[in-house]
């Protein structure tokens, strides 16, 4: 019987291609736990950053609603301040445009200006450049105009007018 | 390899694509529909957001001009209304003057101040310089009712109603 002197080599446990299987496994394994995890913490910062946005949406929400009624009250107040100027202007306009007509042959001793009449009382030395000039004027401003003379002790005539302020 | 090693070879790769699928088809997938949905509603409210902010800044633009525009009403709203005060704003437009009655109104809004004035002017112009100055007048006063103008031997005696408004 002879003998070898060469020590045989124990058996590999895993062959070749288990080797080989078991490793490209394990770098799957490894890609699929990393791409998990990197998944997970860039879903968690998107939704950090969509928690953010929507409280700052929410945040921007609420100061629009407060910007929006101070807006309407500034509006209200601008309405209300073209109001009342336009109500004192035109008020004035009237009596200065009143005035503006008063001839110098006329002296007024009283107007008033009521809501829807014009109450006027005066001196005018003739009735007839009364009607002629004033009163035409009036009644050309005025749907009715109506005027009372009366003969002044100092001379001249005293006249009452009433007219109703609605233009033609 | 001999048949059965085979055998097992292919049933293990099976196994461990299987595991692959699995893994792919219950964790991976789901996060990753999970994550572009989210960044689908990041996306979304961020388009939403930046409309909002224009938005946002127009309203803000709009305010501040409308803030500063109404800020001298705004002021006078908040103003009590005091009869001294008013009495001396009288005196700075008229010699002579008389406040003959004050009433008071109140509605939702607003406290409403009733004057009578009666004063003594030498000629119109002075009545429509005081109309003229009431829109820059410290409350806000608005000329109502009827306004009447009486010859007297010191000039002319006017007679008119203000409403002061003021913030309740």
């Amino acid at each position: 019987m002879k003998q070898s002197f060469i020590t045989p080599k124990p058996k590999a446990i895993l062959g070749a291609e288990l080797k080989w299987l078991l490793a490209t496994f394990g770098v799957l394994v490894i890609v699929m736990v990393v791409s998990s995890l990197f998944l997970n913490t860039i879903t968690n910062a998107s939704q950090t950053e969509l928690t953010a946005l929507v409280s700052k949406q929410v945040e921007l929400t609420q100061k629009q609603t407060e910007m929006t009624s101070e807006l309407t009250r500034l509006q209200e107040l601008a309405v209300m301040r073209e109001l009342v100027s336009t109500t004192n202007r035109l008020r004035k306009e009237n009596v200065k445009n009143f005035f503006d007509l008063v001839p110098n042959d006329v002296v007024l001793t009283l107007a008033e200006f009521r809501e829807g009449t014009l109450r006027l009382k005066g001196q005018t030395q003739s009735i007839k450049r009364f009607k002629n000039g004033f009163e035409r004027s009036l009644k050309s401003l005025f749907k009715r105009s109506s005027t009372q003379f009366k003969k002044s002790k100092e001379g001249g005539y005293t006249f009452t007018n009433i007219s109703i302020v609605e233009v033609k | 390899m001999n048949k059965l090693a085979s055998f097992g070879f292919i049933v293990l790769l099976f196994l461990l694509m299987s595991v692959v699928v699995v893994f792919g088809f219950f964790v991976f997938t789901p996060k990753l529909k999970a994550y572009r949905a989210l960044q689908i509603e990041l996306a979304q409210k961020q388009k939403e957001l930046k409309s909002e902010e224009k938005q946002f800044d127009l309203t803000y633009t709009k305010l501040q001009a409308l803030q500063e525009s109404e800020k001298s009403i705004d002021l006078a709203l908040q103003r009590h209304f005091d009869e001294q005060q008013f009495e001396l704003y009288l005196q700075q437009h008229f010699k002579k003057y008389s406040l003959r009655s004050i009433t008071s109104e109140y509605d939702d809004d607003f406290q409403t101040d009733l004057l009578e004035i009666q004063v003594t002017i030498s000629t119109p112009a002075k009545y429509y310089d005081f109309i003229d100055a009431l829109n820059a007048f410290v409350w806000v006063a608005e000329l109502e009712g009827t306004q009447k103008f009486k010859g007297v031997n010191e000039g002319i005696e006017a007679h008119f109603r203000l409403k002061v408004y003021t913030k309740r």
